[in-house]
This record gives structure tokens, C-alpha cells and sequence, in this order.
């Protein structure tokens, strides 16, 4: 049975794909935009697995870079993200079409993600309270709007599971975000399980590639 | 004093010199075996550098300060680097440099896991040069026979192995450093949002159990082996006395295990090796000052109370919110004040002696009121201007790595050293 979307689900999405693509490309690009999402995807109720398809129809039809489409996918898949009723994908990219991400930021996913599972497993319970002080925190590390929201979305999307997807953060403020996140699960649980998690976490990431090249230490 | 004499003396007094110089090594091993893996490293160099530098500042500073010719009643003027004087002076500058860095030592274990080295270094330097020693000239500066007695001695007041001068002093320093470097990371909860949203976690705080259990106690057993140098050292003379000093000396810390250990029976708290071995320091620290001039049943008495004050004293801070990492402050500031007052109380020439009580409060306040506001002043100046306190992110790699790029256990810390670059 096909699931049908009501008319002011159809108009939010639109109205996100607007916002996401508005920094992204010209606003008669925007256009063009919305009405390929109207074409193809205007009745889908499986929302957040046709950006991928809907990126390359667009790249092709607006003739843009691979570079531009990465670009389009982070905004599309952040945005789409706090949506509370979007269904919570990985962003199918394939391997060769992502711009090379550096190690520091590789390992950073690594962490972050290790953290969640290890919160999700043990304590639950806190963990609104946790992306409650991760928003607070977050509009605290002066960072350039788009990262912001990437950040902001990856603590939205804390509660499901969540990797960064984004590359505009630097490496002083990701150690700068994880003094803050080791203060807070300190706070919460104690220096001893804290301690714990991030010697667990640091010789999980160790098993990386990138870490050969890129210490996880240097982060945590 | 004839030769014999001379000799005797100073035998007994270099080789309680040698005791209390090993009293560092039983702090070291107590210290670093209440801190995380992660930094036992930082908290042994910090007694190791206490031991060297303190020595020198006290033999260039403090001894001045301290014994030299003391015409007001408030510090010495003469005797600064000491180097041209008799055998037994030299005698009596080894032992009292042994005190100076005891005195200095107790605050590394407070600010245990999150001071920065350098600064550290420091405060124990100012300490054992200037804090220290100055009350000490109150105390003990000075002799009656050229009349120029520190001022308190001159009232009377009694500390004669240095419940005050000694541990109170580096117990009221170090809750200074407490206060104003704050507490460890994850030791309370942050007092913020969660506890509107849940207020049965309010004022929660985790505790920070240490790594190596086996080295508190071995710290513990060398201290108090180091102790019966400590007191009975402080006679200055081999006599006949010093054998009811140092058995007063161990009764006070066995009565200070005991009452701890019975403390916590009667609370329904769990019987803790760190309590005990606490426990067992504070009746050590409180009898310092008396262990001279007590019978030994008050003696016992004294370390008892001393027992109980430190199980009392460490739940006093954590309500608090004060953290002390080894619990330096009940054990050094809260028993040795207690053990300045037992004179009074329990002096076997008299015992309950109001006036002496009197003086003797009169002593343990202002060694409060010297240490913990000037040590205050010298922790807040510091901290503005060098910072004292470790970045958070040096604070999560530990102290080991970050201050000396060093591991205690490489074998347990392999992702320490495989980052390569720091």
C-alpha cells in the first residue's frame, strides 16, 4: 500500500530542500531544484532515500562538480535530519564519490560514534539531557554557520545514531568539543567510567587506517 | 656536652633524618597509589622535586627564616645559606630540611590529578621558604637564652614534633589549593540543568578510586615507620625519653586505625583500606605534638580522636564539595589542629589546663589563619598569572603524558605511546 504524503508534508519538504540548497546554488539553480523534486519524488514517502538519486539528477541536469554534489548530500542529509519525522539513514555515497576526508576527522567520527553506542548501551536514560548540553555547548564554539548546523544536526539525530557529516570543523575545535564532552560525562557519570569509555574508545580507533597516521590521542 | 655525648646526639638525629627522609618515599607511594594510572607518574615527581628543591629553598630561605636570630618574635634574620658553622648546627640544618620538605609534600597529594607541574613546583617552593617557616619562628624560633623567642613559644605554646608547624600548616595550605583550583573532573556533579530535571541526583558526586590499593598500604607502613624519626628525632638528643615517644607515637596511629576502622562499623560504611591507613595518619599527625609530654594511655586517647576526625573531616569536605584527592586535609590540618589542643588537654605535668588549652588554640588558630590565607593569596596570584590548573584535555590523557611524556605502565597504556607526537 502506497503511503501517501498530505499536502503540508509535501510543502514542508520543499520548503527544506529550499533552505538546504539556498547557500549551495543560485537561486534560479533553487528553482530548477525544487522542480526535479516535484517531478520525481513528489509523492515519496521514503524520504531520505531519495537524496541520493535526487543529488545525481541534479548535479547532471545543473551540470555541477562532484565536489558541489558531497556538498549538496551534507546540506540535504543535515537539513533533512531535523525533520522528527524523517526516517534516520546513513547517506548512501558511494566510496568513490566522496571527497577525501582527512584523518582527523575520520577518527573524530570514530569517537563520537563509539560514545553514543556506549551511551545508548549503559545510561540511556540521560541521554536527552546529554544532547540537551551538547546543543548548549555547540553555540559556544564560534564555528562557521554551516559546520554549526552540522553539529547541531548530528546531536539532533544523537538519540538514533549519528555521524558527522561534515568536514568544516577544525581540529582545535574538535579537541575543544571533546574537553566538553569528556567534562559533561564526567559530570554525569564519573571520572572512573568517563576514564574508561575514552581508553575503550581511543583503542577502538586505534584500529583505524588513519590512525596510523592521524593519533586518536591527539583528540582524546 | 661532652664528646660522647655530642656523638651520640648526633647519630640519633642524622639517622631519624634518614627516617623522615623516607617518610617522602611512603608519601609517594600513598599518593600515587590513590590517583588514577594516569598520572602516578606526576604525583611521584612532585614528591621527588619536592624533596630537592624544598631542600635547597630551605637551606638558602627558610632556615634563616626560621632559627636564625629572631629579635622580634616573628622571623629569623641570620643563618641564610648556611655554610660556616659548627658540626652540630649542620646536624640540626639536615633534620630540620627533612621537615621542611615533610611539610611541603603534603599538599601534592591534595592537588593530586589536575595542577599543572611547573606552577606546582612553585607553591612547594614558597611554601618550604616562606609559609612554613615563618609560623615555624613563631613556634620554635629562637632559644630563652638570648631571650629572642619566637613569640609564640615565648606565650607557652607547645608543638613538639610539629602537629602545627608541620602538618596543620601543609594541611591548611593545601585546603587553600583545594579551594581555589577546584575539583577534579567528574569528582561532583556540575550543580546545573540536571538537577532541576532530577532533583535526587542533586549535590551527586562519584568517587575516584585509586589504582594501586597495595602501594597505599606499603605508603602507609613507611610513613609510619618513618615517624618514630619524625617524633622521636625531635628530642635533638639521644636520651632515655625517646623511648616513650615513639611508643606514644605508635600507639596514637594504631588508636587512629582503630577508631577510623570502628568510625566506619558504626556509620555502616565499608571498611576501607584508604580510611584505615587515613586513620592511621591522623593519629600519627595528632600526636606530634604531645608525644613528649603525654602517658601513653593519652596518648591512645589523642589517636582515637584523631581516627575519628578523619573519617568525619573527609565527609565534611565532600559536602563540601572540596575535592581533596588523598584526603591530606583531614589528616594534616583537621588531626594535627586536634593533636595541638590534646596538649592542652592531656600534658601530664597537668592535665585540663585551661590556660595551656588557651595557648595552645591560640597556636592552632594562627597557623589556620597564617597558612590557609597566605597560601590562599600565593594559590590565587599564581593561578592569574601562570595558571594552575591542567587543561581539561591534559586532564583526560593524564598528567603522565602531558607533563612528562612519560607513562607509568607502558604496557597498560599502549594508545599513549603509540601517538607518536604529543
Amino acid at each position: 500500500m502506497t503511503l501517501l504524503l498530505t499536502h503540508k508534508e509535501r510543502i514542508k519538504r520543499r520548503q527544506i530542500i529550499q533552505h538546504a540548497l539556498i547557500d549551495e546554488l543560485s537561486s534560479q539553480q533553487v528553482e530548477q531544484a525544487i522542480a526535479l523534486w516535484d517531478t520525481l519524488f513528489y509523492d515519496s514517502p521514503t524520504f531520505v532515500a531519495k537524496i541520493f538519486p535526487f543529488t545525481s539528477k541534479l548535479v547532471v541536469e545543473l551540470n555541477l562538480s562532484s565536489s558541489k554534489k558531497l556538498k549538496l548530500m551534507t546540506r540535504l542529509m543535515a537539513s533533512f535530519n531535523l525533520l522528527k519525522d524523517a526516517v534516520i539513514v546513513e547517506p548512501v555515497v558511494l566510496k568513490t564519490q566522496r571527497k577525501p576526508m582527512t584523518d582527523v576527522y575520520i577518527i573524530f567520527n570514530a569517537i563520537l560514534s563509539e560514545i553514543i553506542v556506549y551511551l545508548k548501551q549503559y545510561y540511556a536514560e540521560d541521554i536527552p539531557l546529554f544532547k540537551q548540553y551538547l546543543i548548549e555547548e555547540i553555540a559556544q564554539l564560534a564555528l562557521k554557520p554551516k559546520a554549526y548546523q552540522e553539529l547541531l544536526t548530528w546531536c539532533q539525530r544523537i538519540e538514533n545514531e549519528g555521524y558527522l557529516i561534515h568536514q568544516d570543523v577544525n581540529k582545535d575545535q574538535m579537541v575543544a568539543f571533546m574537553d566538553f564532552l569528556y567534562e559533561e560525562l564526567c559530570s554525569m557519570f564519573g571520572a572512573k567510567q568517563t576514564d574508561a569509555l575514552f581508553s575503550t574508545v581511543v583503542n577502538h580507533c586505534e584500529k583505524y587506517p588513519e590512525a596510523k597516521k592521524f593519533s586518536p590521542h591527539n583528540l582524546i | 656536652m661532652d664528646e660522647l655525648q655530642l656523638i651520640l646526639n648526633t647519630l640519633w638525629v642524622v639517622f631519624a633524618a634518614s627516617l623522615v627522609f623516607f617518610m617522602q618515599a611512603g608519601f609517594a607511594m600513598l599518593e600515587s597509589g590513590m590517583v588514577r594510572s594516569k598520572n602516578a607518574v606526576n604525583v611521584i615527581m612532585k614528591n621527588y622535586i619536592d624533596m630537592a628543591f624544598c631542600s635547597l629553598a630551605f637551606w638558602a630561605v627558610g632556615y634563616g627564616l626560621m632559627f636564625g636570630a629572631n629579635p622580634t618574635g616573628f622571623f629569623g634574620t641570620d643563618h641564610f645559606v648556611l655554610h660556616d658553622t659548627d658540626s652540630w648546627s649542620y646536624t640540626l640544618l639536615l633534620f630540620q630540611i627533612m621537615f621542611a620538605a615533610t611539610a611541603a609534600t603534603i599538599v601534592s597529594g591534595a592537588l593530586a590529578e589536575r595542577i599543572r607541574y611547573w606552577p606546582y613546583i612553585i607553591c612547594a617552593i614558597l611554601i618550604s621558604s616562606f609559609i612554613y617557616p615563618i609560623f615555624g619562628s613563631w613556634a620554635w624560633g629562637g632559644d630563652s637564652e638570648s631571650h629572642t623567642m619566637g613569640w609564640l613559644k615565648a606565650l607557652g605554646f607547645i608543638d613538639f614534633a610539629g602537629s602545627s608547624v608541620v602538618h596543620a600548616i601543609g594541611g591548611w595550605c593545601a585546603l587553600a589549593g583545594v579551594i581555589v583550583l577546584k575539583p577534579r573532573l567528574g569528582r561532583f556533579d556540575k550543580a546545573r540543568a540536571r538537577v532541576v530535571q532530577n532533583p535526587s541526583k542533586q549535590n551527586k558526586q562519584h568517587s575516584i578510586p585509586g589504582h594501586n590499593l597495595p602501594l597505599v598500604a606499603l605508603g602507609g607502613f613507611i610513613l609510619w615507620f618513618g615517624w618514630f624519626g619524625f617524633n622521636g628525632g625531635s628530642t635533638l638528643e639521644a636520651n632515655a625519653n625517646i623511648g616513650k615517644i615513639i611508643l606514644n607515637t605508635h600507639l596514637s596511629g594504631a588508636a587512629g586505625v582503630f577508631s577510623a576502622m570502628l568510625t566506619l562499623f558504626i556509620i555502616r560504611k565499608p571498611l576501607l583500606l584508604t580510611s584505615a591507613v587515613n586513620g592511621g595518619l591522623g593519629g600519627l599527625v595528632a600526636i606530634c605534638a604531645g608525644c613528649a609530654y603525654m602517658t601513653p594511655p593519652f596518648a591512645l586517647l589523642t589517636g582515637s580522636i584523631a581516627g575519628i576526625i578523619t573519617i568525619f573531616g573527609s565527609r565534611l569536605l565532600e559536602k563540601l564539595r572540596l575535592d581533596d584527592a588523598v584526603g591530606a586535609v583531614s589528616v594534616h590540618a583537621f588531626a594535627g589542629t586536634w593533636g595541638t589542643l590534646a596538649v592542652g588537654l592531656f600534658h601530664s605535668e597537668q592535665l585540663f589546663n585551661s590556660e595551656r588549652l588557651m595557648i595552645q588554640a591560640l597556636g592552632a588558630g594562627i597557623a589556620c589563619l597564617w597558612a590557609f590565607s597566605t597560601a590562599w593569596v600565593m594559590f590565587t596570584l599564581l593561578n592569574f598569572i601562570v595558571k594552575l590548573r591542567a587543561k581539561t584535555s591534559d586532564e583526560r590523557k593524564g598528567l603522565d603524558y602531558s607533563e612528562h611524556f612519560e607513562v607509568a605502565y607502558p604496557e597498560f597504556q599502549q594508545d599513549l605511546l603509540h601517538s607518536g607526537k604529543r
